[in-house]
């Protein structure tokens, strides 16, 4: 059976522990990589050091071999100590859902209850967190609105799954985003370069993205952008005239849905591509995520990404 | 100009336009709110469509309204200067129907109405989409003045044949007039203008030819002409006028008088009718045979009448209807008619005359005291005598008073003047005498400032060098023509030796006696708006003045007064179809109307009674009415005439009629002449092609609405995935 398959969102809503749910995705994830010879996150290369007996000889660079005819392995910065700091938007716009629950199986009701986008994201960033603390990178999430409003420490501790598990599970989710000021305050408390993973709809102006991501760049950080939406705002397939009320305290719209479909679809896109030049433009990663989608064939996607961005080195 | 063969339908159909306006604003009813993230690009992509939004649904409702129109417009049959597409020069019809009191003479093949109606239907058949035409009622002559005509022929028709004959007086000339107002109206200019009679033209409806606009112009004549006058059948003798009463000084259950008077109407030979008196207090129909003999005009009768037994004081002293009828000849409503049998009552007199101390005898009696002794000779007397003195005279003294005698003019002042018009204006009988011992007499200014005398009268009086004997003046109705036969030799008794002079002509109709030499002795008038009377004596009732106190002449000539105004005070309870009564009695609520037993009519309407006893509206039919209070408790009858000159169906002189209509217009003659020698045309050809026009210019508008409410839906291809970003963003990536 595929991995994704057990990592659909009805799947995964209807797994009540949230600790379950992220362990889920991760398993997927990992299976999907089909025994990839990179366990973890960090590409940077750091050094060379000379071959003594009883290193593992897939860490071995052949290349330096043929020309100097000596045996030396490659090491990577991260090997040691690498930071993940997991950004997840809880501003009101994440409340936004239309996936409705199965009905029925593990014997839940289904009700009003909706997949959000927030849960997809916290979902998403459980299991990078879940991932990343599997081969002991450290890890800390954040969630961001106006400014970040919960937080764990970054750590690679025992027991630390639970802070994690803990502040992604409990938050409310309200209020304006601010990319800017959130991500001043982390920059403010992470004096080491680190990949940071932004989960949010980015529903905010690029320029403001833009400016966050340039005080990211230029504090050397590595950056992935989660962008969740739900399939709603993807297709807009309304058709009926209605007042369209904001979650954020945006005025009520009275909107002709089918006569602005079209329109909003190509504003949409217009605002994807803009986004994805700025991401592209820093040479950071956009992965754009379906909240009515498996979350782990995404992910999955982004870790092959940067496998093949690395082109077969070894840690 | 754009016409409709039903503009009422065409109305409607505009007023429909309304619906796909309605049903736009229904559609934008607030809906259950959509909970939206991305609102920032919602805006933006409202902001680009808006305008182009915008502009499609004012398209839409525009093409859906002119859907609406257009079929509206198709049904009610429209045309493009339908005369000037046939080459025919576009009509103005104005149609005057004698409707009035006239037109319910029976006819050979109907009433004069109905065959009216034919004439005025005939005509308005004749004409053609586009064509204008009005109608105007004589009984409604002020109906539709300066209006233009209608291009509504079919609800011309419906008009038409919705008449019916009216008891009320119709004013032909009146109509006409009206008729003369629409014809000039700027909506008329440039149409051929026609005036169409459609009266028989009997007596009662021209009315002896009153004055017609002259509206006559040099470029747009207007034509006139009448309907062919039917042929009468048949004599019609009308009664002209009953009169009930009690005899004078009579006790309360003295049997009344019932005086009728038949009245030739139309033809000369001999005819008979037989008079029947009704009433619901009378014990039997009573019943004269009279005769009217070739050339005899009228003739007054006097039929015996029996009041029921047992009827008892009460019913006694409320008026009672009494209806004399006869048999129904060509003009049927003049052959009923009604009138009110006053109370049995005592009429009450007050005499306004200064108290002297004199003492006793003949020669030191006041003229309050003649008066009086002349008014109630008898014992028990039946006149109510109040002496009072003139200091103390005001409204309330006059309020229950049928008669007041003011032997004291001269110390009057204004206030009381004014108390005496307005007890005249509601019907009280005031008698002015000079005060016997006064040689100067400035109230002759009040008697023409406040009661309407119509002729000036010397302030002094005048003594005769030599004492003039009095004439009596031959009246048929008025104050003496009850002792027309005796007055010669009453009136010849009496002389006249002192006098104020009035300068009225002693053949004036107002002179009741006169004194040839000494002019005027006594005069009758009412003023103007005042259903009461007004008698001025130019002498005093003293011997110094005159010797009428002295002989016997005195006391007949006082009842003949007093009766006279027992008359008026019963003659309030009497008004004319088509008037406003005023009701002299207070109380009353409304006239309900009740046949000649007294039992209430079904179905027909109680005639209200507002505020000054003054009906709230006019009288649409002849008969009797029981005056209820507001208990509804019975107040006494009340009763309505026709006007006999208004139902007077004996035919105008033709070549009168020709020149009184000639003022308007070009005489044609009759409609049916006219008919034949000018041809109208009927073809409705352009107005069904502009109606095959519209019709398939609306069924191209409807196509067109439902492909721009297709595109303007901004619907979706069935069977049509969505189409979105993602896709677009994932090939991009992919590439």
């Amino acid at each position: 059976m595929r991995a994704e398959q057990y990592l659909a969102p009805e799947t995964l809503a209807q797994l009540g522990p949230f600790e379950v749910r992220a362990k889920r995705i991760a398993e997927g994830v990992m299976s999907g990589m089909h025994r990839s010879p990179y366990q973890g996150l960090a590409v940077e290369f750091a050094e060379h050091r000379q071959y003594v007996p009883g290193d593992p000889v897939r860490h071995i660079d052949w290349k330096v071999f043929g020309r100097s005819d000596k045996l030396y392995l490659k090491r990577f910065q991260q090997e040691t100590n690498l930071d993940v700091h997991l950004m997840v938007d809880a501003s009101g716009s994440m409340r936004f859902g239309t996936l409705g629950l199965k009905e029925g199986w593990g014997g839940t009701k289904a009700g009003n209850v909706r997949w959000t986008k927030f849960d997809h994201a916290t979902a998403a960033a459980a299991a990078m967190a879940f991932m990343a603390l599997s081969q002991r990178d450290r890890v800390s999430v954040s969630m961001f609105g106006s400014g970040i409003s919960a937080s764990t420490r970054c750590s690679n501790a025992q027991g630390h799954w639970r802070a994690v598990v803990q502040c992604l599970s409990t938050h409310a989710v309200d209020g304006k985003a601010d990319l800017g000021r959130s991500v001043d305050e982390l920059l403010a408390r992470t004096p080491n370069r680190a990949l940071v993973m932004i989960a949010s709809d980015f529903l905010i102006p690029v320029t403001q993205v833009r400016d966050a991501l340039a005080r990211l760049r230029h504090r050397g950080h590595d950056v992935v952008l989660l962008r969740t939406l739900d399939r709603a705002e993807l297709r807009f397939e309304i058709d009926e005239e209605a007042p369209f009320e904001g979650l954020e305290g945006e005025p009520s719209m009275e909107v002709d849905a089918r006569a602005v479909r079209d329109a909003y679809l190509q504003v949409l896109d217009e605002d994807e591509r803009a986004l994805e030049r700025v991401v592209r433009g820093f040479g950071f990663d956009l992965v754009r995520l379906d909240t009515h989608d498996s979350v782990g064939p995404a992910l999955a996607a982004l870790l092959a990404r940067r496998e093949r961005m690395l082109g077969g080195s070894v840690r | 100009m754009i016409g409709f063969a039903s503009p009422g339908l065409a109305v409607a159909g505009a007023l429909c336009v309304a619906v796909p306006v309605l049903v736009h604003l229904m559609l934008r009813r607030r809906r259950r709110p959509y909970e939206w993230a991305a609102m920032d690009l919602l805006r933006e992509a409202i902001r680009r469509v808006e305008r182009r939004r915008r502009l499609e649904r004012w398209l839409l409702l525009a093409v859906r309204c002119l859907v609406v129109a257009l079929a509206a417009g198709a049904i009610a049959g429209p045309f493009i200067g339908a005369a000037v597409a046939s080459g025919r020069r576009a009509r103005t019809l104005a149609i005057v129907v004698d409707d009035g009191a006239a037109s319910n003479e029976r006819l050979q093949d109907g009433t004069a109405l109905s065959v009216s109606v034919a004439a005025a239907r005939a005509m308005v058949d004749g004409l053609a989409p586009g064509d204008r035409v009005a109608i105007v009622r004589s009984t409604r002559p002020g109906d539709g003045a300066g209006e233009p005509g209608s291009m509504d022929v079919s609800g011309s028709v419906r008009r038409l044949d919705a008449l019916s004959s009216s008891e009320v007086a119709g004013d032909l000339a009146a109509a006409i007039a009206t008729a003369c107002t629409v014809l000039a109206h700027p909506e008329a200019d440039g149409t051929a203008r026609e005036l169409f009679v459609a009266s028989a033209m009997r007596e009662g409806s021209v009315r002896a030819f009153a004055a017609l606009p002259a509206v006559r112009g040099e470029d747009a004549p207007i034509r006139v002409s009448v309907m062919p006058t039917p042929a009468a059948t048949g004599d019609n003798v009308r009664i002209s006028s009953i009169r009930a009463e009690r005899p004078a000084g009579a006790t309360s259950d003295a049997a009344p008088v019932v005086k009728v008077v038949v009245e030739r109407d139309r033809g000369d030979a001999a005819v008979t009718r037989t008079v029947r008196v009704l009433g619901p207090n009378l014990a039997s129909p009573g019943e004269r045979v009279v005769t009217l003999s070739p050339g005899e005009r009228a003739r007054e009768i006097a039929v015996p009448v029996v009041e029921r037994a047992g009827i008892g004081d009460a019913a006694r002293a409320r008026p009672c209807a009494v209806i004399a009828t006869i048999e129904a000849d060509a003009q049927p409503i003049d052959d009923t008619r009604a009138t009110v049998l006053a109370a049995s009552e005592r009429i009450r007199a007050v005499i306004v005359d200064r108290r002297t101390f004199d003492g006793a005898g003949i020669d030191r009696l006041s003229q309050g005291d003649w008066i009086a002794r002349a008014l109630a000779p008898s014992d028990p007397p039946a006149v109510d005598i109040v002496l009072m003195d003139p200091a103390s005279f005001d409204a309330r003294s006059c309020a229950t008073a049928d008669l007041v005698v003011v032997a004291q003019p001269h110390v009057l002042g204004d206030a009381q003047w004014r108390v005496l018009a307005a007890f005249v204006e509601r019907g009280g009988s005031c008698i002015v005498l000079p005060a016997a011992r006064e040689r100067v007499h400035p109230w002759t200014r009040a008697m023409r400032d406040v009661l309407g005398m119509p002729w000036p009268a010397s302030v002094d009086a005048s003594d005769l060098p030599v004492p003039a004997p009095v004439e009596a003046v031959r009246r048929e109705s008025g104050v003496l023509s009850a002792i027309m036969a005796e007055l010669p030799q009453l009136a010849g008794a009496v002389d006249v030796s002192r006098t104020i002079r009035v300068e009225v002509a002693p053949t004036d109709a107002s002179v009741v006696l006169s004194a040839p030499g000494a002019g005027p002795v006594v005069m009758q008038w009412s003023p103007a708006g005042a259903r009461g009377s007004v008698t001025l004596f130019a002498v005093a009732m003293d011997p110094a003045w005159t010797t009428i106190p002295l002989k016997p002449f005195m006391v007949p000539l006082w009842q003949e007064i007093a009766a006279e105004a027992r008359r008026r005070a019963g003659s309030g309870l009497q008004a004319t179809v088509g008037s406003v009564a005023l009701i002299d009695r207070p109380g009353i609520a409304e006239l309900r109307p009740v046949d000649f037993d007294g039992a209430p009519l079904v179905g027909v309407r109680s005639v209200p009674v507002g505020a000054g006893g003054r009906t709230v509206a006019a009288f649409d039919r002849a008969g009797t009415y029981e005056m209820v209070d507001s208990r509804g408790d019975p107040r006494g009858a009340f009763a309505v005439t026709v006007e006999p000159a208004a139902a007077s169906v004996r035919p105008s002189d033709p070549e009168r009629a020709s020149t009184w209509l000639s003022t308007v217009g070009t005489v044609m003659g009759s409609g049916a002449e006219r008919e034949g020698n000018e041809s109208t045309s009927t073809d409705e050809g352009p107005a069904t092609a502009i109606a095959a026009w519209m019709l398939v210019a609306c069924l191209a508008m409807a196509v067109l609405e439902s492909v721009l409410a297709r595109r303007f839906s901004h619907a979706r291809p069935s069977g049509s995935g969505p189409v979105h970003a993602t896709v677009r963003i994932a090939a991009g990536r992919a590439a």
